[in-house]
This record gives C-alpha cells, structure tokens and sequence, in this order.
C-alpha cells in the first residue's frame, strides 16, 4: 500500500508534539490547528472531491457541539458514548439537508446558498430555544476525568484530535482508492456522463455528504468537550463554516492530505496576523482564489449504450409550452443493426434523444426496449439495462486520464478499481486509444475525444448503443477511420441508433433510415430510398446534396 | 386579531420595509443577471455603505437622503473598480473561484470594518426620524414613506437606463451571450464592472434610506443579505420585476409573521420560505432558467 | 501587388499548457475570398478568435490594413472594421431581431444604423418579416441569418465567417453559400472557416488547409479542388 508510509511518517511525527514541548500555547494552536484539519476534510469529501461548495458546514459542527452537551449535562449521558450520539446525530442532519437538495437538483451556487440558509435557521433556532440555553449558551460541566471525556493536561486531548485526524486521513484515502471515489470525482467532472454511465448520482452525493457531516460533526463534539462552553453563535456560525472550506482550498482541494496543510498554514497566518491587527483571514481566501484555480473543464463523454434486441418508440410526442418538439413519433431499431435517426436542424431529433435516453420525460407515447417499457426511467437505471448514450459536445472527464475516464464506466459490473482499471484498458484499444491511455483526457484532440466517448459507453457493457451526431467536427479522413470502429461495434451484436448529419456517414453505415422534420416521422427506408424520395430531397436534403450522396453510395 | 385596524398598518409597514428590500435585493439580482455571479459580499458592502452615510452625517452634517446623492455615484465606483480589478482578474471566470473570491471580499470588508471601528452599534438621532404620516387608519413613519418613494424612483430610473440606453442594451446583451456582445464590440469587462457598480450604487442608496431607522455596526448588512437573496430567488434571479415584487412580498410576510409569532421566528420564517424556493422552485416565480 | 488586408504571420496561441496554434502565416487580400478548411480541434475556431482579438496569441504578429492588431482588444479591433461572425451564431436571444442588428454597430458604423438595417432586411427578407420577434424563437438558419446581419451592420471590410454551415441542413448551406458570393460582390473581404469542403472549395480564391495547429497546404482553390492526390490526402475525400 503505497500511499500509507507517507501518512504514517506525518502522523507519528505529530504525535510527538506533546513529547517535544510542555506550552500550552503550542499545544492549543496544534489542538485548534487538527480540528480544523478534520473539519476541513469532511467539508473536502463533499467539496474537493465531490465537487459540492457548501457554506454551511457549521450546521453539522453546531449540532455535535450541542448534541454532545445537551446530552451530558441535561440527560447524563456518557460523555464518550454522547460524542458517538453528536457524530450520528450530524450524519443525520447531513443526510436531511443532502437529501433535500440533491432531490430538488441543487448545484453550484444554489447549493451554496441552501447550505448557508440551512446553518443560520439553525443558528437563529439555538439562539431562541431554551434547550440550548438560548441566548445564554450552554456550559458543560468542569469534570477532570477521562471518562468524562476531560483531561488534566491538554495532551490527551491532543492525541485523541490527532487520532480522529488520522482516521479521517485514513477514509478518505480508502475512498480515493473505491468506485465510490470514482463515482463521486466523475460526478464533479460532469454529472449527466456519469449518470449516463450507470452512476445513481443523488445516492453518491447524499452518501458523501452524510459522511462529510459525519467527519465535521466529530469536530464539533470534540470542540464542545475541549473548550467545555458552546453558545449559538460559536456552534452555527459562519466563522467555522469558512475556516472548513478554507483549509482545503489553500492546502489542496480534492487530495488527501490538502485540508491538514492548509488547516496549518491558515491557523499560522491567523496568528501572525492577530499579532498585526485584529485578525483578516479572508485575505487568504481572495489571495487563493486567485491563485489556486483549477482548471474547471467540462467533460461530457456520452457512451453509446448498446441497444437491446430491439429498441421501439411508439407515438413518442413532447411538448414545450406552446411548442409541439416531437409529434407521435414511431420507429424501431432491429437488433444488431445500425439504425439512422436524419432530418434538418431543430426537427427533434435531440430532444427525441434525450426521451430515450432517460433525460427527458415525453408528453406522450411509450418506449419499449426488448419489449420492456421503460418509458421516463432514470438515465443510471438505463444504463444497467444496457442502454449506453453519447452527447453530441463531447467533454471528457477532464482532470482524470483516458483510463480513469473509461474506468467510470467499466465500473458499472466491476465494483474493485483494480478490475474496472484493467477492463478500461481492454476497451481503449477495441477504440485505438492504447496510446493514450494514462494521458489525461483534456489532451485529446476531438478525433480522440469522439473516440473516447464510445470507448466509456462500450465500457458499460452495452446491447443498445445510441449516438449523438458522434461525427460530428471531424475531417473527412477522420470520419474515414471513424466508419469502421462503428461498423466493428455493430459486428459484435451491439445495436446502434445514430442521428447523423454528415451523409458520407450515413451512407456507408446505416441499414435502415428514419427522417424526422418538424418532430414528424416522415418517411423510412434503406439509404438509397431515402436520397431519392422527393419528400425528402425538397424538405431536408436540397437537390445539389441529394445527387451528391447518390454518387458517392455508388462509389 | 384580524382586524384592519392592527392588519393595514402592519401591511402598510411591511411594503416600506420591503421596499427597501427591494432596493438591496435589485443589485443583487442585477449583477446575477448579468455577471451570472452570487455576489456573497453584498451584504458587508451594505455595511460599509451604512457606515458611510453614518459618518456623512456624523462628520459632514450630510442628511443621509441628501448623501444619498453623493454616496451613489461614489459607491458606483467602488463597485466598478472591485469588480474591474479586483473580482474579475481573480476568478477568472471559474465559478467556483467567483464563489470565494466574493465570499473572501465579504470578509476582508467585514474586518476591516470591524477594526476601523469596532463592534459597538451606532444609531443616528435625527428629528423626522420619528415623525409619522396618517394614512387612513393607519399612522406610518415619514423615513420610511420616503424609502419607499425612493425607490420606486430608483427601479424606474433602472428599467429606463436598461431599456432605452445603449449602454443598458449592451449590459443586456451581456447578460445573455457574452462572446456575440464581444465581438459586436462591446467591451464586456467594462459593462460587467458598470452593472456591478449600478449594483452598489443601489446599496448606497439602500443604505441612505435605512439609516434614519436602523442601527449601524459591523454585522448590520448581514441580516439583509440572506433576505436579499430570498427575494432574489423567489422573483427570479436576473429578474428586476420579479426582485421588486418579491421584496414587497417579503416584507410584508416578515411584518405579518414577526406581528404574529415574535420577532426572532419572524426570520425563521423568511429563511424557511427561502429553503422551500430553492428545493422546488429555483426559477422563482418571474425567473429565467436557473 | 497592394498589400493584403489582413496578414498573419508566425502564430503561436494555445490554452494553458497546451498549444493549438503552431506557427500559423496566412493572408487575405481585399475583395477575396479565401477558405481555411480543416476539422475542429485543429485549431479553427482558436484562429478566428486570435485574429478578432478574444484571445491573446503567444507570438507572432497579426496586421490588418497594415497595422499591428495582435495586442489589441476585441473591441477596438472591430472598430477597425475586422468583423467576426462567431460559430454556433451567438445571437441575443432576449432582444428583437432589430436590436441585435442594432448592437452590432455598437462600435462601428452607429451613424449609419438605419439605412443599414434596411440594407440587411433587404437581403434576408426573412428578417424583416421578423424584425420585432424575440431572436430566441426562430430557427437556426435564421439565427444565422441573423448573425451574419448582424456582423454586416459593422460595415466590415474583412469578414470572418466561422463555420457558417453548422448544423444546417443541406438545403439552407446552398443558400448560405449563394449569400456568401452576394457579400463578397459588394466588395467585403471573407475569410470563410469552414469543414464543408466541396462547397467552400466552389466560392474561394485562396484555400489553406488546417491540420494539427499548422497549415499543411495551400494554393489557389482550383489547384486543390482538382488535385486528386492532394484531395485524397488531406481532405479523404
């Protein structure tokens, strides 16, 4: 296990702290150094890795700090059996407050803000009700015993921070390192491609937050045993939901040891500035923000799903407002061909897409895939059918290499990363990409991209394949090498459904072609048929094009 | 309980009060509109504003309604240089980064505030503060009749300046495609500083108005920003109608539900309504695509 | 000979770390029409918005009428009359179809709006059917439309076109080119970007073809149009 001697070495050489020197001011700053170390790694779970800024973890902390008090000193309970009680009990709130936004689809800044909310009616609620002591603030009695979780020296104190901050290491590491990680850093890098991927993105969110909750909340039953006085305003306020974000941010956001670097350098800088002036820890933040910036590439891979059998629309129509997109449309794609999805710009054919893809819910009509309906099912759920999907503007999980990319997908029947490692590497060369399998993906040339946009869908193990215009921006020699990776996936049994829009394509590929304008279906039949019909040459094809693509079928 | 007598003042009261709202609410759903940024410094720049019109008073013997003249155009450009050269060349317009870097701004203002002049609440005593006008039944504060005169002035000197100028059809136009406004020739950096600047002239003013009424301390700004951003994302964000609306909403419910429950829960339930928006309807209810 | 109009030379840009753009010259003359052809991710697009001055090169130099544009803004440069009609159209879907013509002589030809929004009514009397719809409710062809009057309206004296046919329909891209020709007889330079090369090949001068941050070849269009082995090679075809 190769990353664990690094952390051993760290975390044995800050156990000898309290060895080394007997102040109480170095040891106070260490103590308050860990504590915001293991806060700011519950709040990197969440955000480093997953992606998600809150800014209102102070709701998790405030409730161990109370949760762990109020059950001491009104109901007698254990101090150390009260602190396992305020972890569980931040866990919880995290899992209300995770499940509330994540199934409304909060992201981004609206998440920010809920969070946020959240803490402060929290906050105005502790400094209301009588059972916090309003107000007043709560005191937890002074009890110098161990089993009260209180300490004669600050020591004790210092190990039991440190081996909390250990353990946290230890979690996050192990999370790194699962599908679990995979899943949540996949989610961060594009959602839609991850749920397109089989990824059930609401369930990793809310599991990285009740976790998040859960590393924060320990924080906050630590807090209220060490300074033994909690009062609304020291346990929900926006002080400690800004030093959580703060120590990943400036040590490292999304890496292991990123919030016990940055909890040091900021508890430092705190200090030198208090001797300057009052104190000013945001500097740090806009100093950070500025310099810190990860590149924030958006990768949209889209993975063909294999089709089944059999893929049947049935009078599949969808309604914007006023605005008929799609019109009792009807096809069918017979399983082991490549079925092609034609029509002028703005006839539906996305949106159409998008209905059976999961992502959009029709106004009408069924879809039936091996005579199942799995009509308005969840994309993630699709994608364990066996229905794969790519997007027509092909972002890549950027920060991840072309491995990990595929990974994601291979993960969806391989729960060990080892497997699902090895398997993307198999997929990429069915795909051409074993050059660059372990280059990261933001270096791909759009060819590259297009390619490994398949690759992730293959990787899911797909029957049912559907492309979004996967030809799409590439040069004709492009589409040339293109044409026979598709053709080989169609020769292993895999159904295809492409929308296409380049006829050189559709020509060479297509068995069967459906026209779609103005959300109708207007006509279907072989490739030839199609170039020759008049409907179709007037409405869609212009007579120059037509002529053209009968030359080349000849050719 | 529910007799016109007790019902139409506190109503009556409600509307000034929201109007004022309105007023710290329609920056921030300006530059949202525009910047596509949540500008999580609003409310210290709210403080530093009040500050301000505190001390006009205190050491220029400036009325705040005539500072108000003065401390727009002021704040404007204090607006328009944090964003010109402060908040845009530290983000680079990465989302995540806007996020902090606003919130890192929040609270170097916040500190600096605190340490120049300390926690204590400060409050003006002006003669009219206490005056009050009869309308019908009810008896309500001059300030406050004032504030909401104020700006409804200011929301329609906005809209004009967003319909009619070029400049306001350029910041509209920046708002939607930021590279066609670009290459039409508009400078964007410049029109995003002018929306931010228009943005904290209007706290400027919110905060002219306030201050014959309110207390002053390092913190006071912060209580309107979480109402702010309600009433932000209950009329839409982007939406200058829907910020206006809504900020009359708020109040009144705040009015209502404080008459009712007491102050404190009379928050609770602004921020309850707040979390209730974002869980189902994001979009508000005069909002474009969140 | 007079000086081309625009003049590219030694061209270095890329993002971040990565470089798009390897040391790219290139000219237009005035009245041409010349074509760059080649897939996205070859650097097209990252041209286009160097020249018009979005993004800033690494090296090299870019004149225009000859003077040194390459440090300069996006905005001045339009002022110049260097006009840009971006890919992907990019109109103002919140405001009428006059007040996006109206914007794009924001910066340049303002005194003349009027008669020159009646100039573009006329050549795409689809328009101005539309003049006071949203530009967000019509279709893509007309958006183009649209965006190309749009870029008119800045009475431009080189016009960049970045892959106008884009997702039109082969029926919209024969009028798109027929449009092209009907600009280019008023006397406006065109530096067409384009990936349909069949058509692009018909209505240029001049083509250079783009491959991997680099031009690879270039000519007359008739000597690539009719060369097989460097069709074949360079474009599949």
């Amino acid at each position: 296990m190769r990353g664990l001697a690094p952390m051993a070495v760290v975390v044995a050489a800050l156990a000898l702290v309290p060895l080394l020197t007997a102040s109480n001011v170095v040891l106070n700053f260490m103590v308050m150094a860990l504590l915001i170390a293991l806060v700011g790694q519950g709040w990197n779970l969440l955000g480093g890795y997953g992606g998600q800024y809150s800014f209102g973890h102070a709701a998790f902390f405030g409730t161990g700090c109370y949760v762990t008090a109020i059950l001491q000193m009104r109901y007698g309970v254990n101090a150390w059996v009260g602190f396992c009680i305020g972890i569980a009990a931040g866990a919880l709130v995290g899992a209300i407050i995770g499940l509330l936004s994540f199934r409304s689809g909060l992201r981004g800044s609206y998440f920010a803000l809920v969070t946020l909310a959240f803490a402060e009616v929290l906050r105005i609620i502790a400094s209301v009700t009588p059972i916090t002591g309003a107000g007043v603030g709560t005191l937890i009695k002074l009890d110098l015993r161990p089993e009260a979780f209180q300490f004669q020296s600050r020591a004790p104190f210092y190990w039991i921070i440190l081996a909390l901050v250990a353990l946290s290491l230890l979690l996050v590491r192990a999370i790194e390192h699962s599908r679990f990680g995979a899943y949540l850093v996949a989610i961060r890098e594009n959602e839609d491609a991850a749920k397109a991927l089989g990824v059930d993105a609401t369930m990793v969110k809310l599991s990285a937050m009740t976790i998040s909750a859960a590393i924060t909340a320990a924080g906050g039953c630590f807090y209220a045993q060490y300074f033994l006085f909690i009062d609304a305003g020291i346990a929900y306020g926006p002080w400690i939901s800004i030093e959580a974000l703060l120590a990943p941010i400036i040590g490292g956001i999304g890496t292991v040891f990123g919030p016990l670097l940055g909890a040091l350098v900021v508890k430092t800088l705190g200090e030198l500035t208090k001797l300057v002036t009052g104190s000013a820890p945001g500097l740090d933040l806009v100093i950070c923000a500025g310099t810190c910036s990860r590149p924030a590439h958006r990768c949209q891979p889209r993975s063909g799903v294999m089709a089944e059998p059999r893929l049947r629309v049935e009078q599949v129509s969808k309604r914007f407002g006023g605005l008929l997109a799609v019109d009792r449309a009807s096809f069918a794609a017979e399983a082991g061909r490549i079925t092609a999805l034609i029509g002028p710009n703005g006839a539906g054919k996305t949106t159409l897409f998008a209905i059976i893809t999961g992502f959009l819910p029709p106004s009408a009509g069924r879809v039936r895939y091996d005579g199942a309906d799995i009509t308005g099912e969840p994309p993630h759920r699709l994608a364990r059918r066996g229905i794969a999907r790519t997007f027509q503007i092909v972002q890549p999980f950027a920060t991840l290499s072309v491995r990990e990319n595929i990974a994601v997908g291979a993960h969806l029947s391989r729960p060990s990363r080892a497997d699902a490692l090895a398997a993307a590497g198999d997929v990429a060369r069915t795909v051409g990409l074993a050059d660059f399998l372990d280059r990261p993906a933001a270096n791909l040339t759009v060819a590259g991209r297009k390619r490994l946009e398949l690759a992730r869908a293959l990787a899911i193990e797909p029957r049912l394949l559907l492309l979004d215009e996967v030809l799409a921006g590439l040069n004709p020699s492009e589409i040339r090498d293109m044409v026979p990776v598709i053709r080989g996936i169609r020769d292993r049994g895999i159904t295809i459904v492409m929308i296409e829009h380049v006829m050189q394509a559709v020509m060479s590929l297509a068995e069967h072609v459906f026209v779609l304008s103005e959300g109708r279906i207007i006509t279907d039949g072989s490739p030839q048929v199609i170039a020759g019909d008049p409907r179709v040459v007037e409405a869609y094809l212009g007579r120059g094009a037509a002529s053209r693509m009968l030359g080349a079928a000849r050719a | 309980m529910l007799s016109a007598a007790i019902l139409v003042p506190a109503v009556l009261n409600g509307l000034m009060t929201g109007a004022v709202y309105a007023l710290v609410a329609l920056g921030l759903t300006l530059i949202y509109g525009v910047l596509h940024i949540i500008n999580f410094a609003h409310g210290a720049l709210l403080t530093a504003a009040m500050f301000a019109a505190f001390f006009a008073h205190q050491w220029l013997g400036l009325d705040p309604y005539l500072a108000a003249f003065a401390l727009a155009p002021l704040f404007y450009l204090l607006g328009y240089g944090l964003q010109r050269f402060v908040i845009g060349p530290a983000a680079h317009g990465e989302d995540h980064n806007i996020l902090l870097v606003t919130l890192g701004l929040a609270v170097v203002i916040e500190n600096a505030l605190l340490y120049a002049f300390r926690a204590d609440t400060r409050t003006l005593n002006l003669p009219y503060a206490f005056k009050v006008l009869e309308i019908g039944n009810a008896f309500v504060a001059v300030p406050r009749v004032v504030a909401a005169v104020a700006v409804v002035a200011v929301a329609l000197a906005l809209w004009l300046i967003l319909r009619w100028t070029d400049t306001g059809k350029a910041i509209r136009a920046v708002a939607k495609e930021k590279l066609g406004a670009e290459l039409s020739g508009i400078n964007v950096a410049h029109i995003y500083a002018v929306t931010f600047g228009l943005g904290t002239a209007c706290l400027a003013i919110a905060a002219c108005l306030l201050i014959p009424t309110y207390y002053v301390n390092p913190h006071a700004g912060n209580a309107f920003v979480l109402i702010a951003f309600t009433i932000v994302v209950l009329g839409g964000m982007g939406s200058v109608p829907g910020a206006l609306l809504g900020g009359l909403f708020v109040g009144v419910v705040e009015s209502l539900s404080g008459f009712y429950l007491g102050e404190s829960l009379g928050q609770i339930g602004i921020f309850a309504m707040f979390i209730l928006m974002l869980l189902f309807r994001p979009n508000g209810l005069f909002g474009e695509r969140a | 000979m007079p000086e081309p109009i625009l003049a590219v030379s030694g061209l270095h840009v890329g993002y971040g770390a990565t470089e798009i753009l390897r040391g790219v010259d290139l000219s237009v003359n005035a009245g041409e029409i010349v074509a760059v052809l080649g897939s996205n991710g070859t650097g097209k697009s990252t041209l286009n918005l160097t020249i018009s001055g979005v993004t800033r090169a690494w090296s090299g130099s870019i004149r225009f009428e000859d003077a040194a544009i390459e440090r300069e803004s996006a905005p001045s440069i339009v002022a110049r009359g260097l006009i840009h009609v971006p890919e992907g159209r990019r109109i103002f879907p919140n405001m009428t179809v006059r007040e996006n013509l109206d914007l794009g002589a924001y910066r340049r030809g303002r005194a003349r709006r009027l008669p020159n929004s009646e100039r573009v009514f006329a050549i795409f009397p689809r328009l101005a059917e539309r003049r006071h719809q949203r530009a967000g409710t019509l279709s893509g062809g007309e958006q183009q439309m649209l965006a190309i009057g749009r870029g008119l309206m800045a009475e431009p004296k080189l016009l960049i076109l970045d892959e106008p046919s884009l997702g039109l329909s082969p029926l919209l891209v024969e009028e798109l080119f027929a449009l092209i020709n009907g600009i280019h007889a008023e006397g406006v330079a065109i530096l067409l970007v384009e990936q349909n090369v069949v058509q692009s090949l018909e209505v240029a001068s001049r083509a250079y073809i783009l491959d991997n941050g680099v031009f690879v070849l270039q000519g007359t269009a008739a000597e690539i149009r009719d060369n097989p082995d460097l069709k074949r090679a360079y474009l599949g075809m």
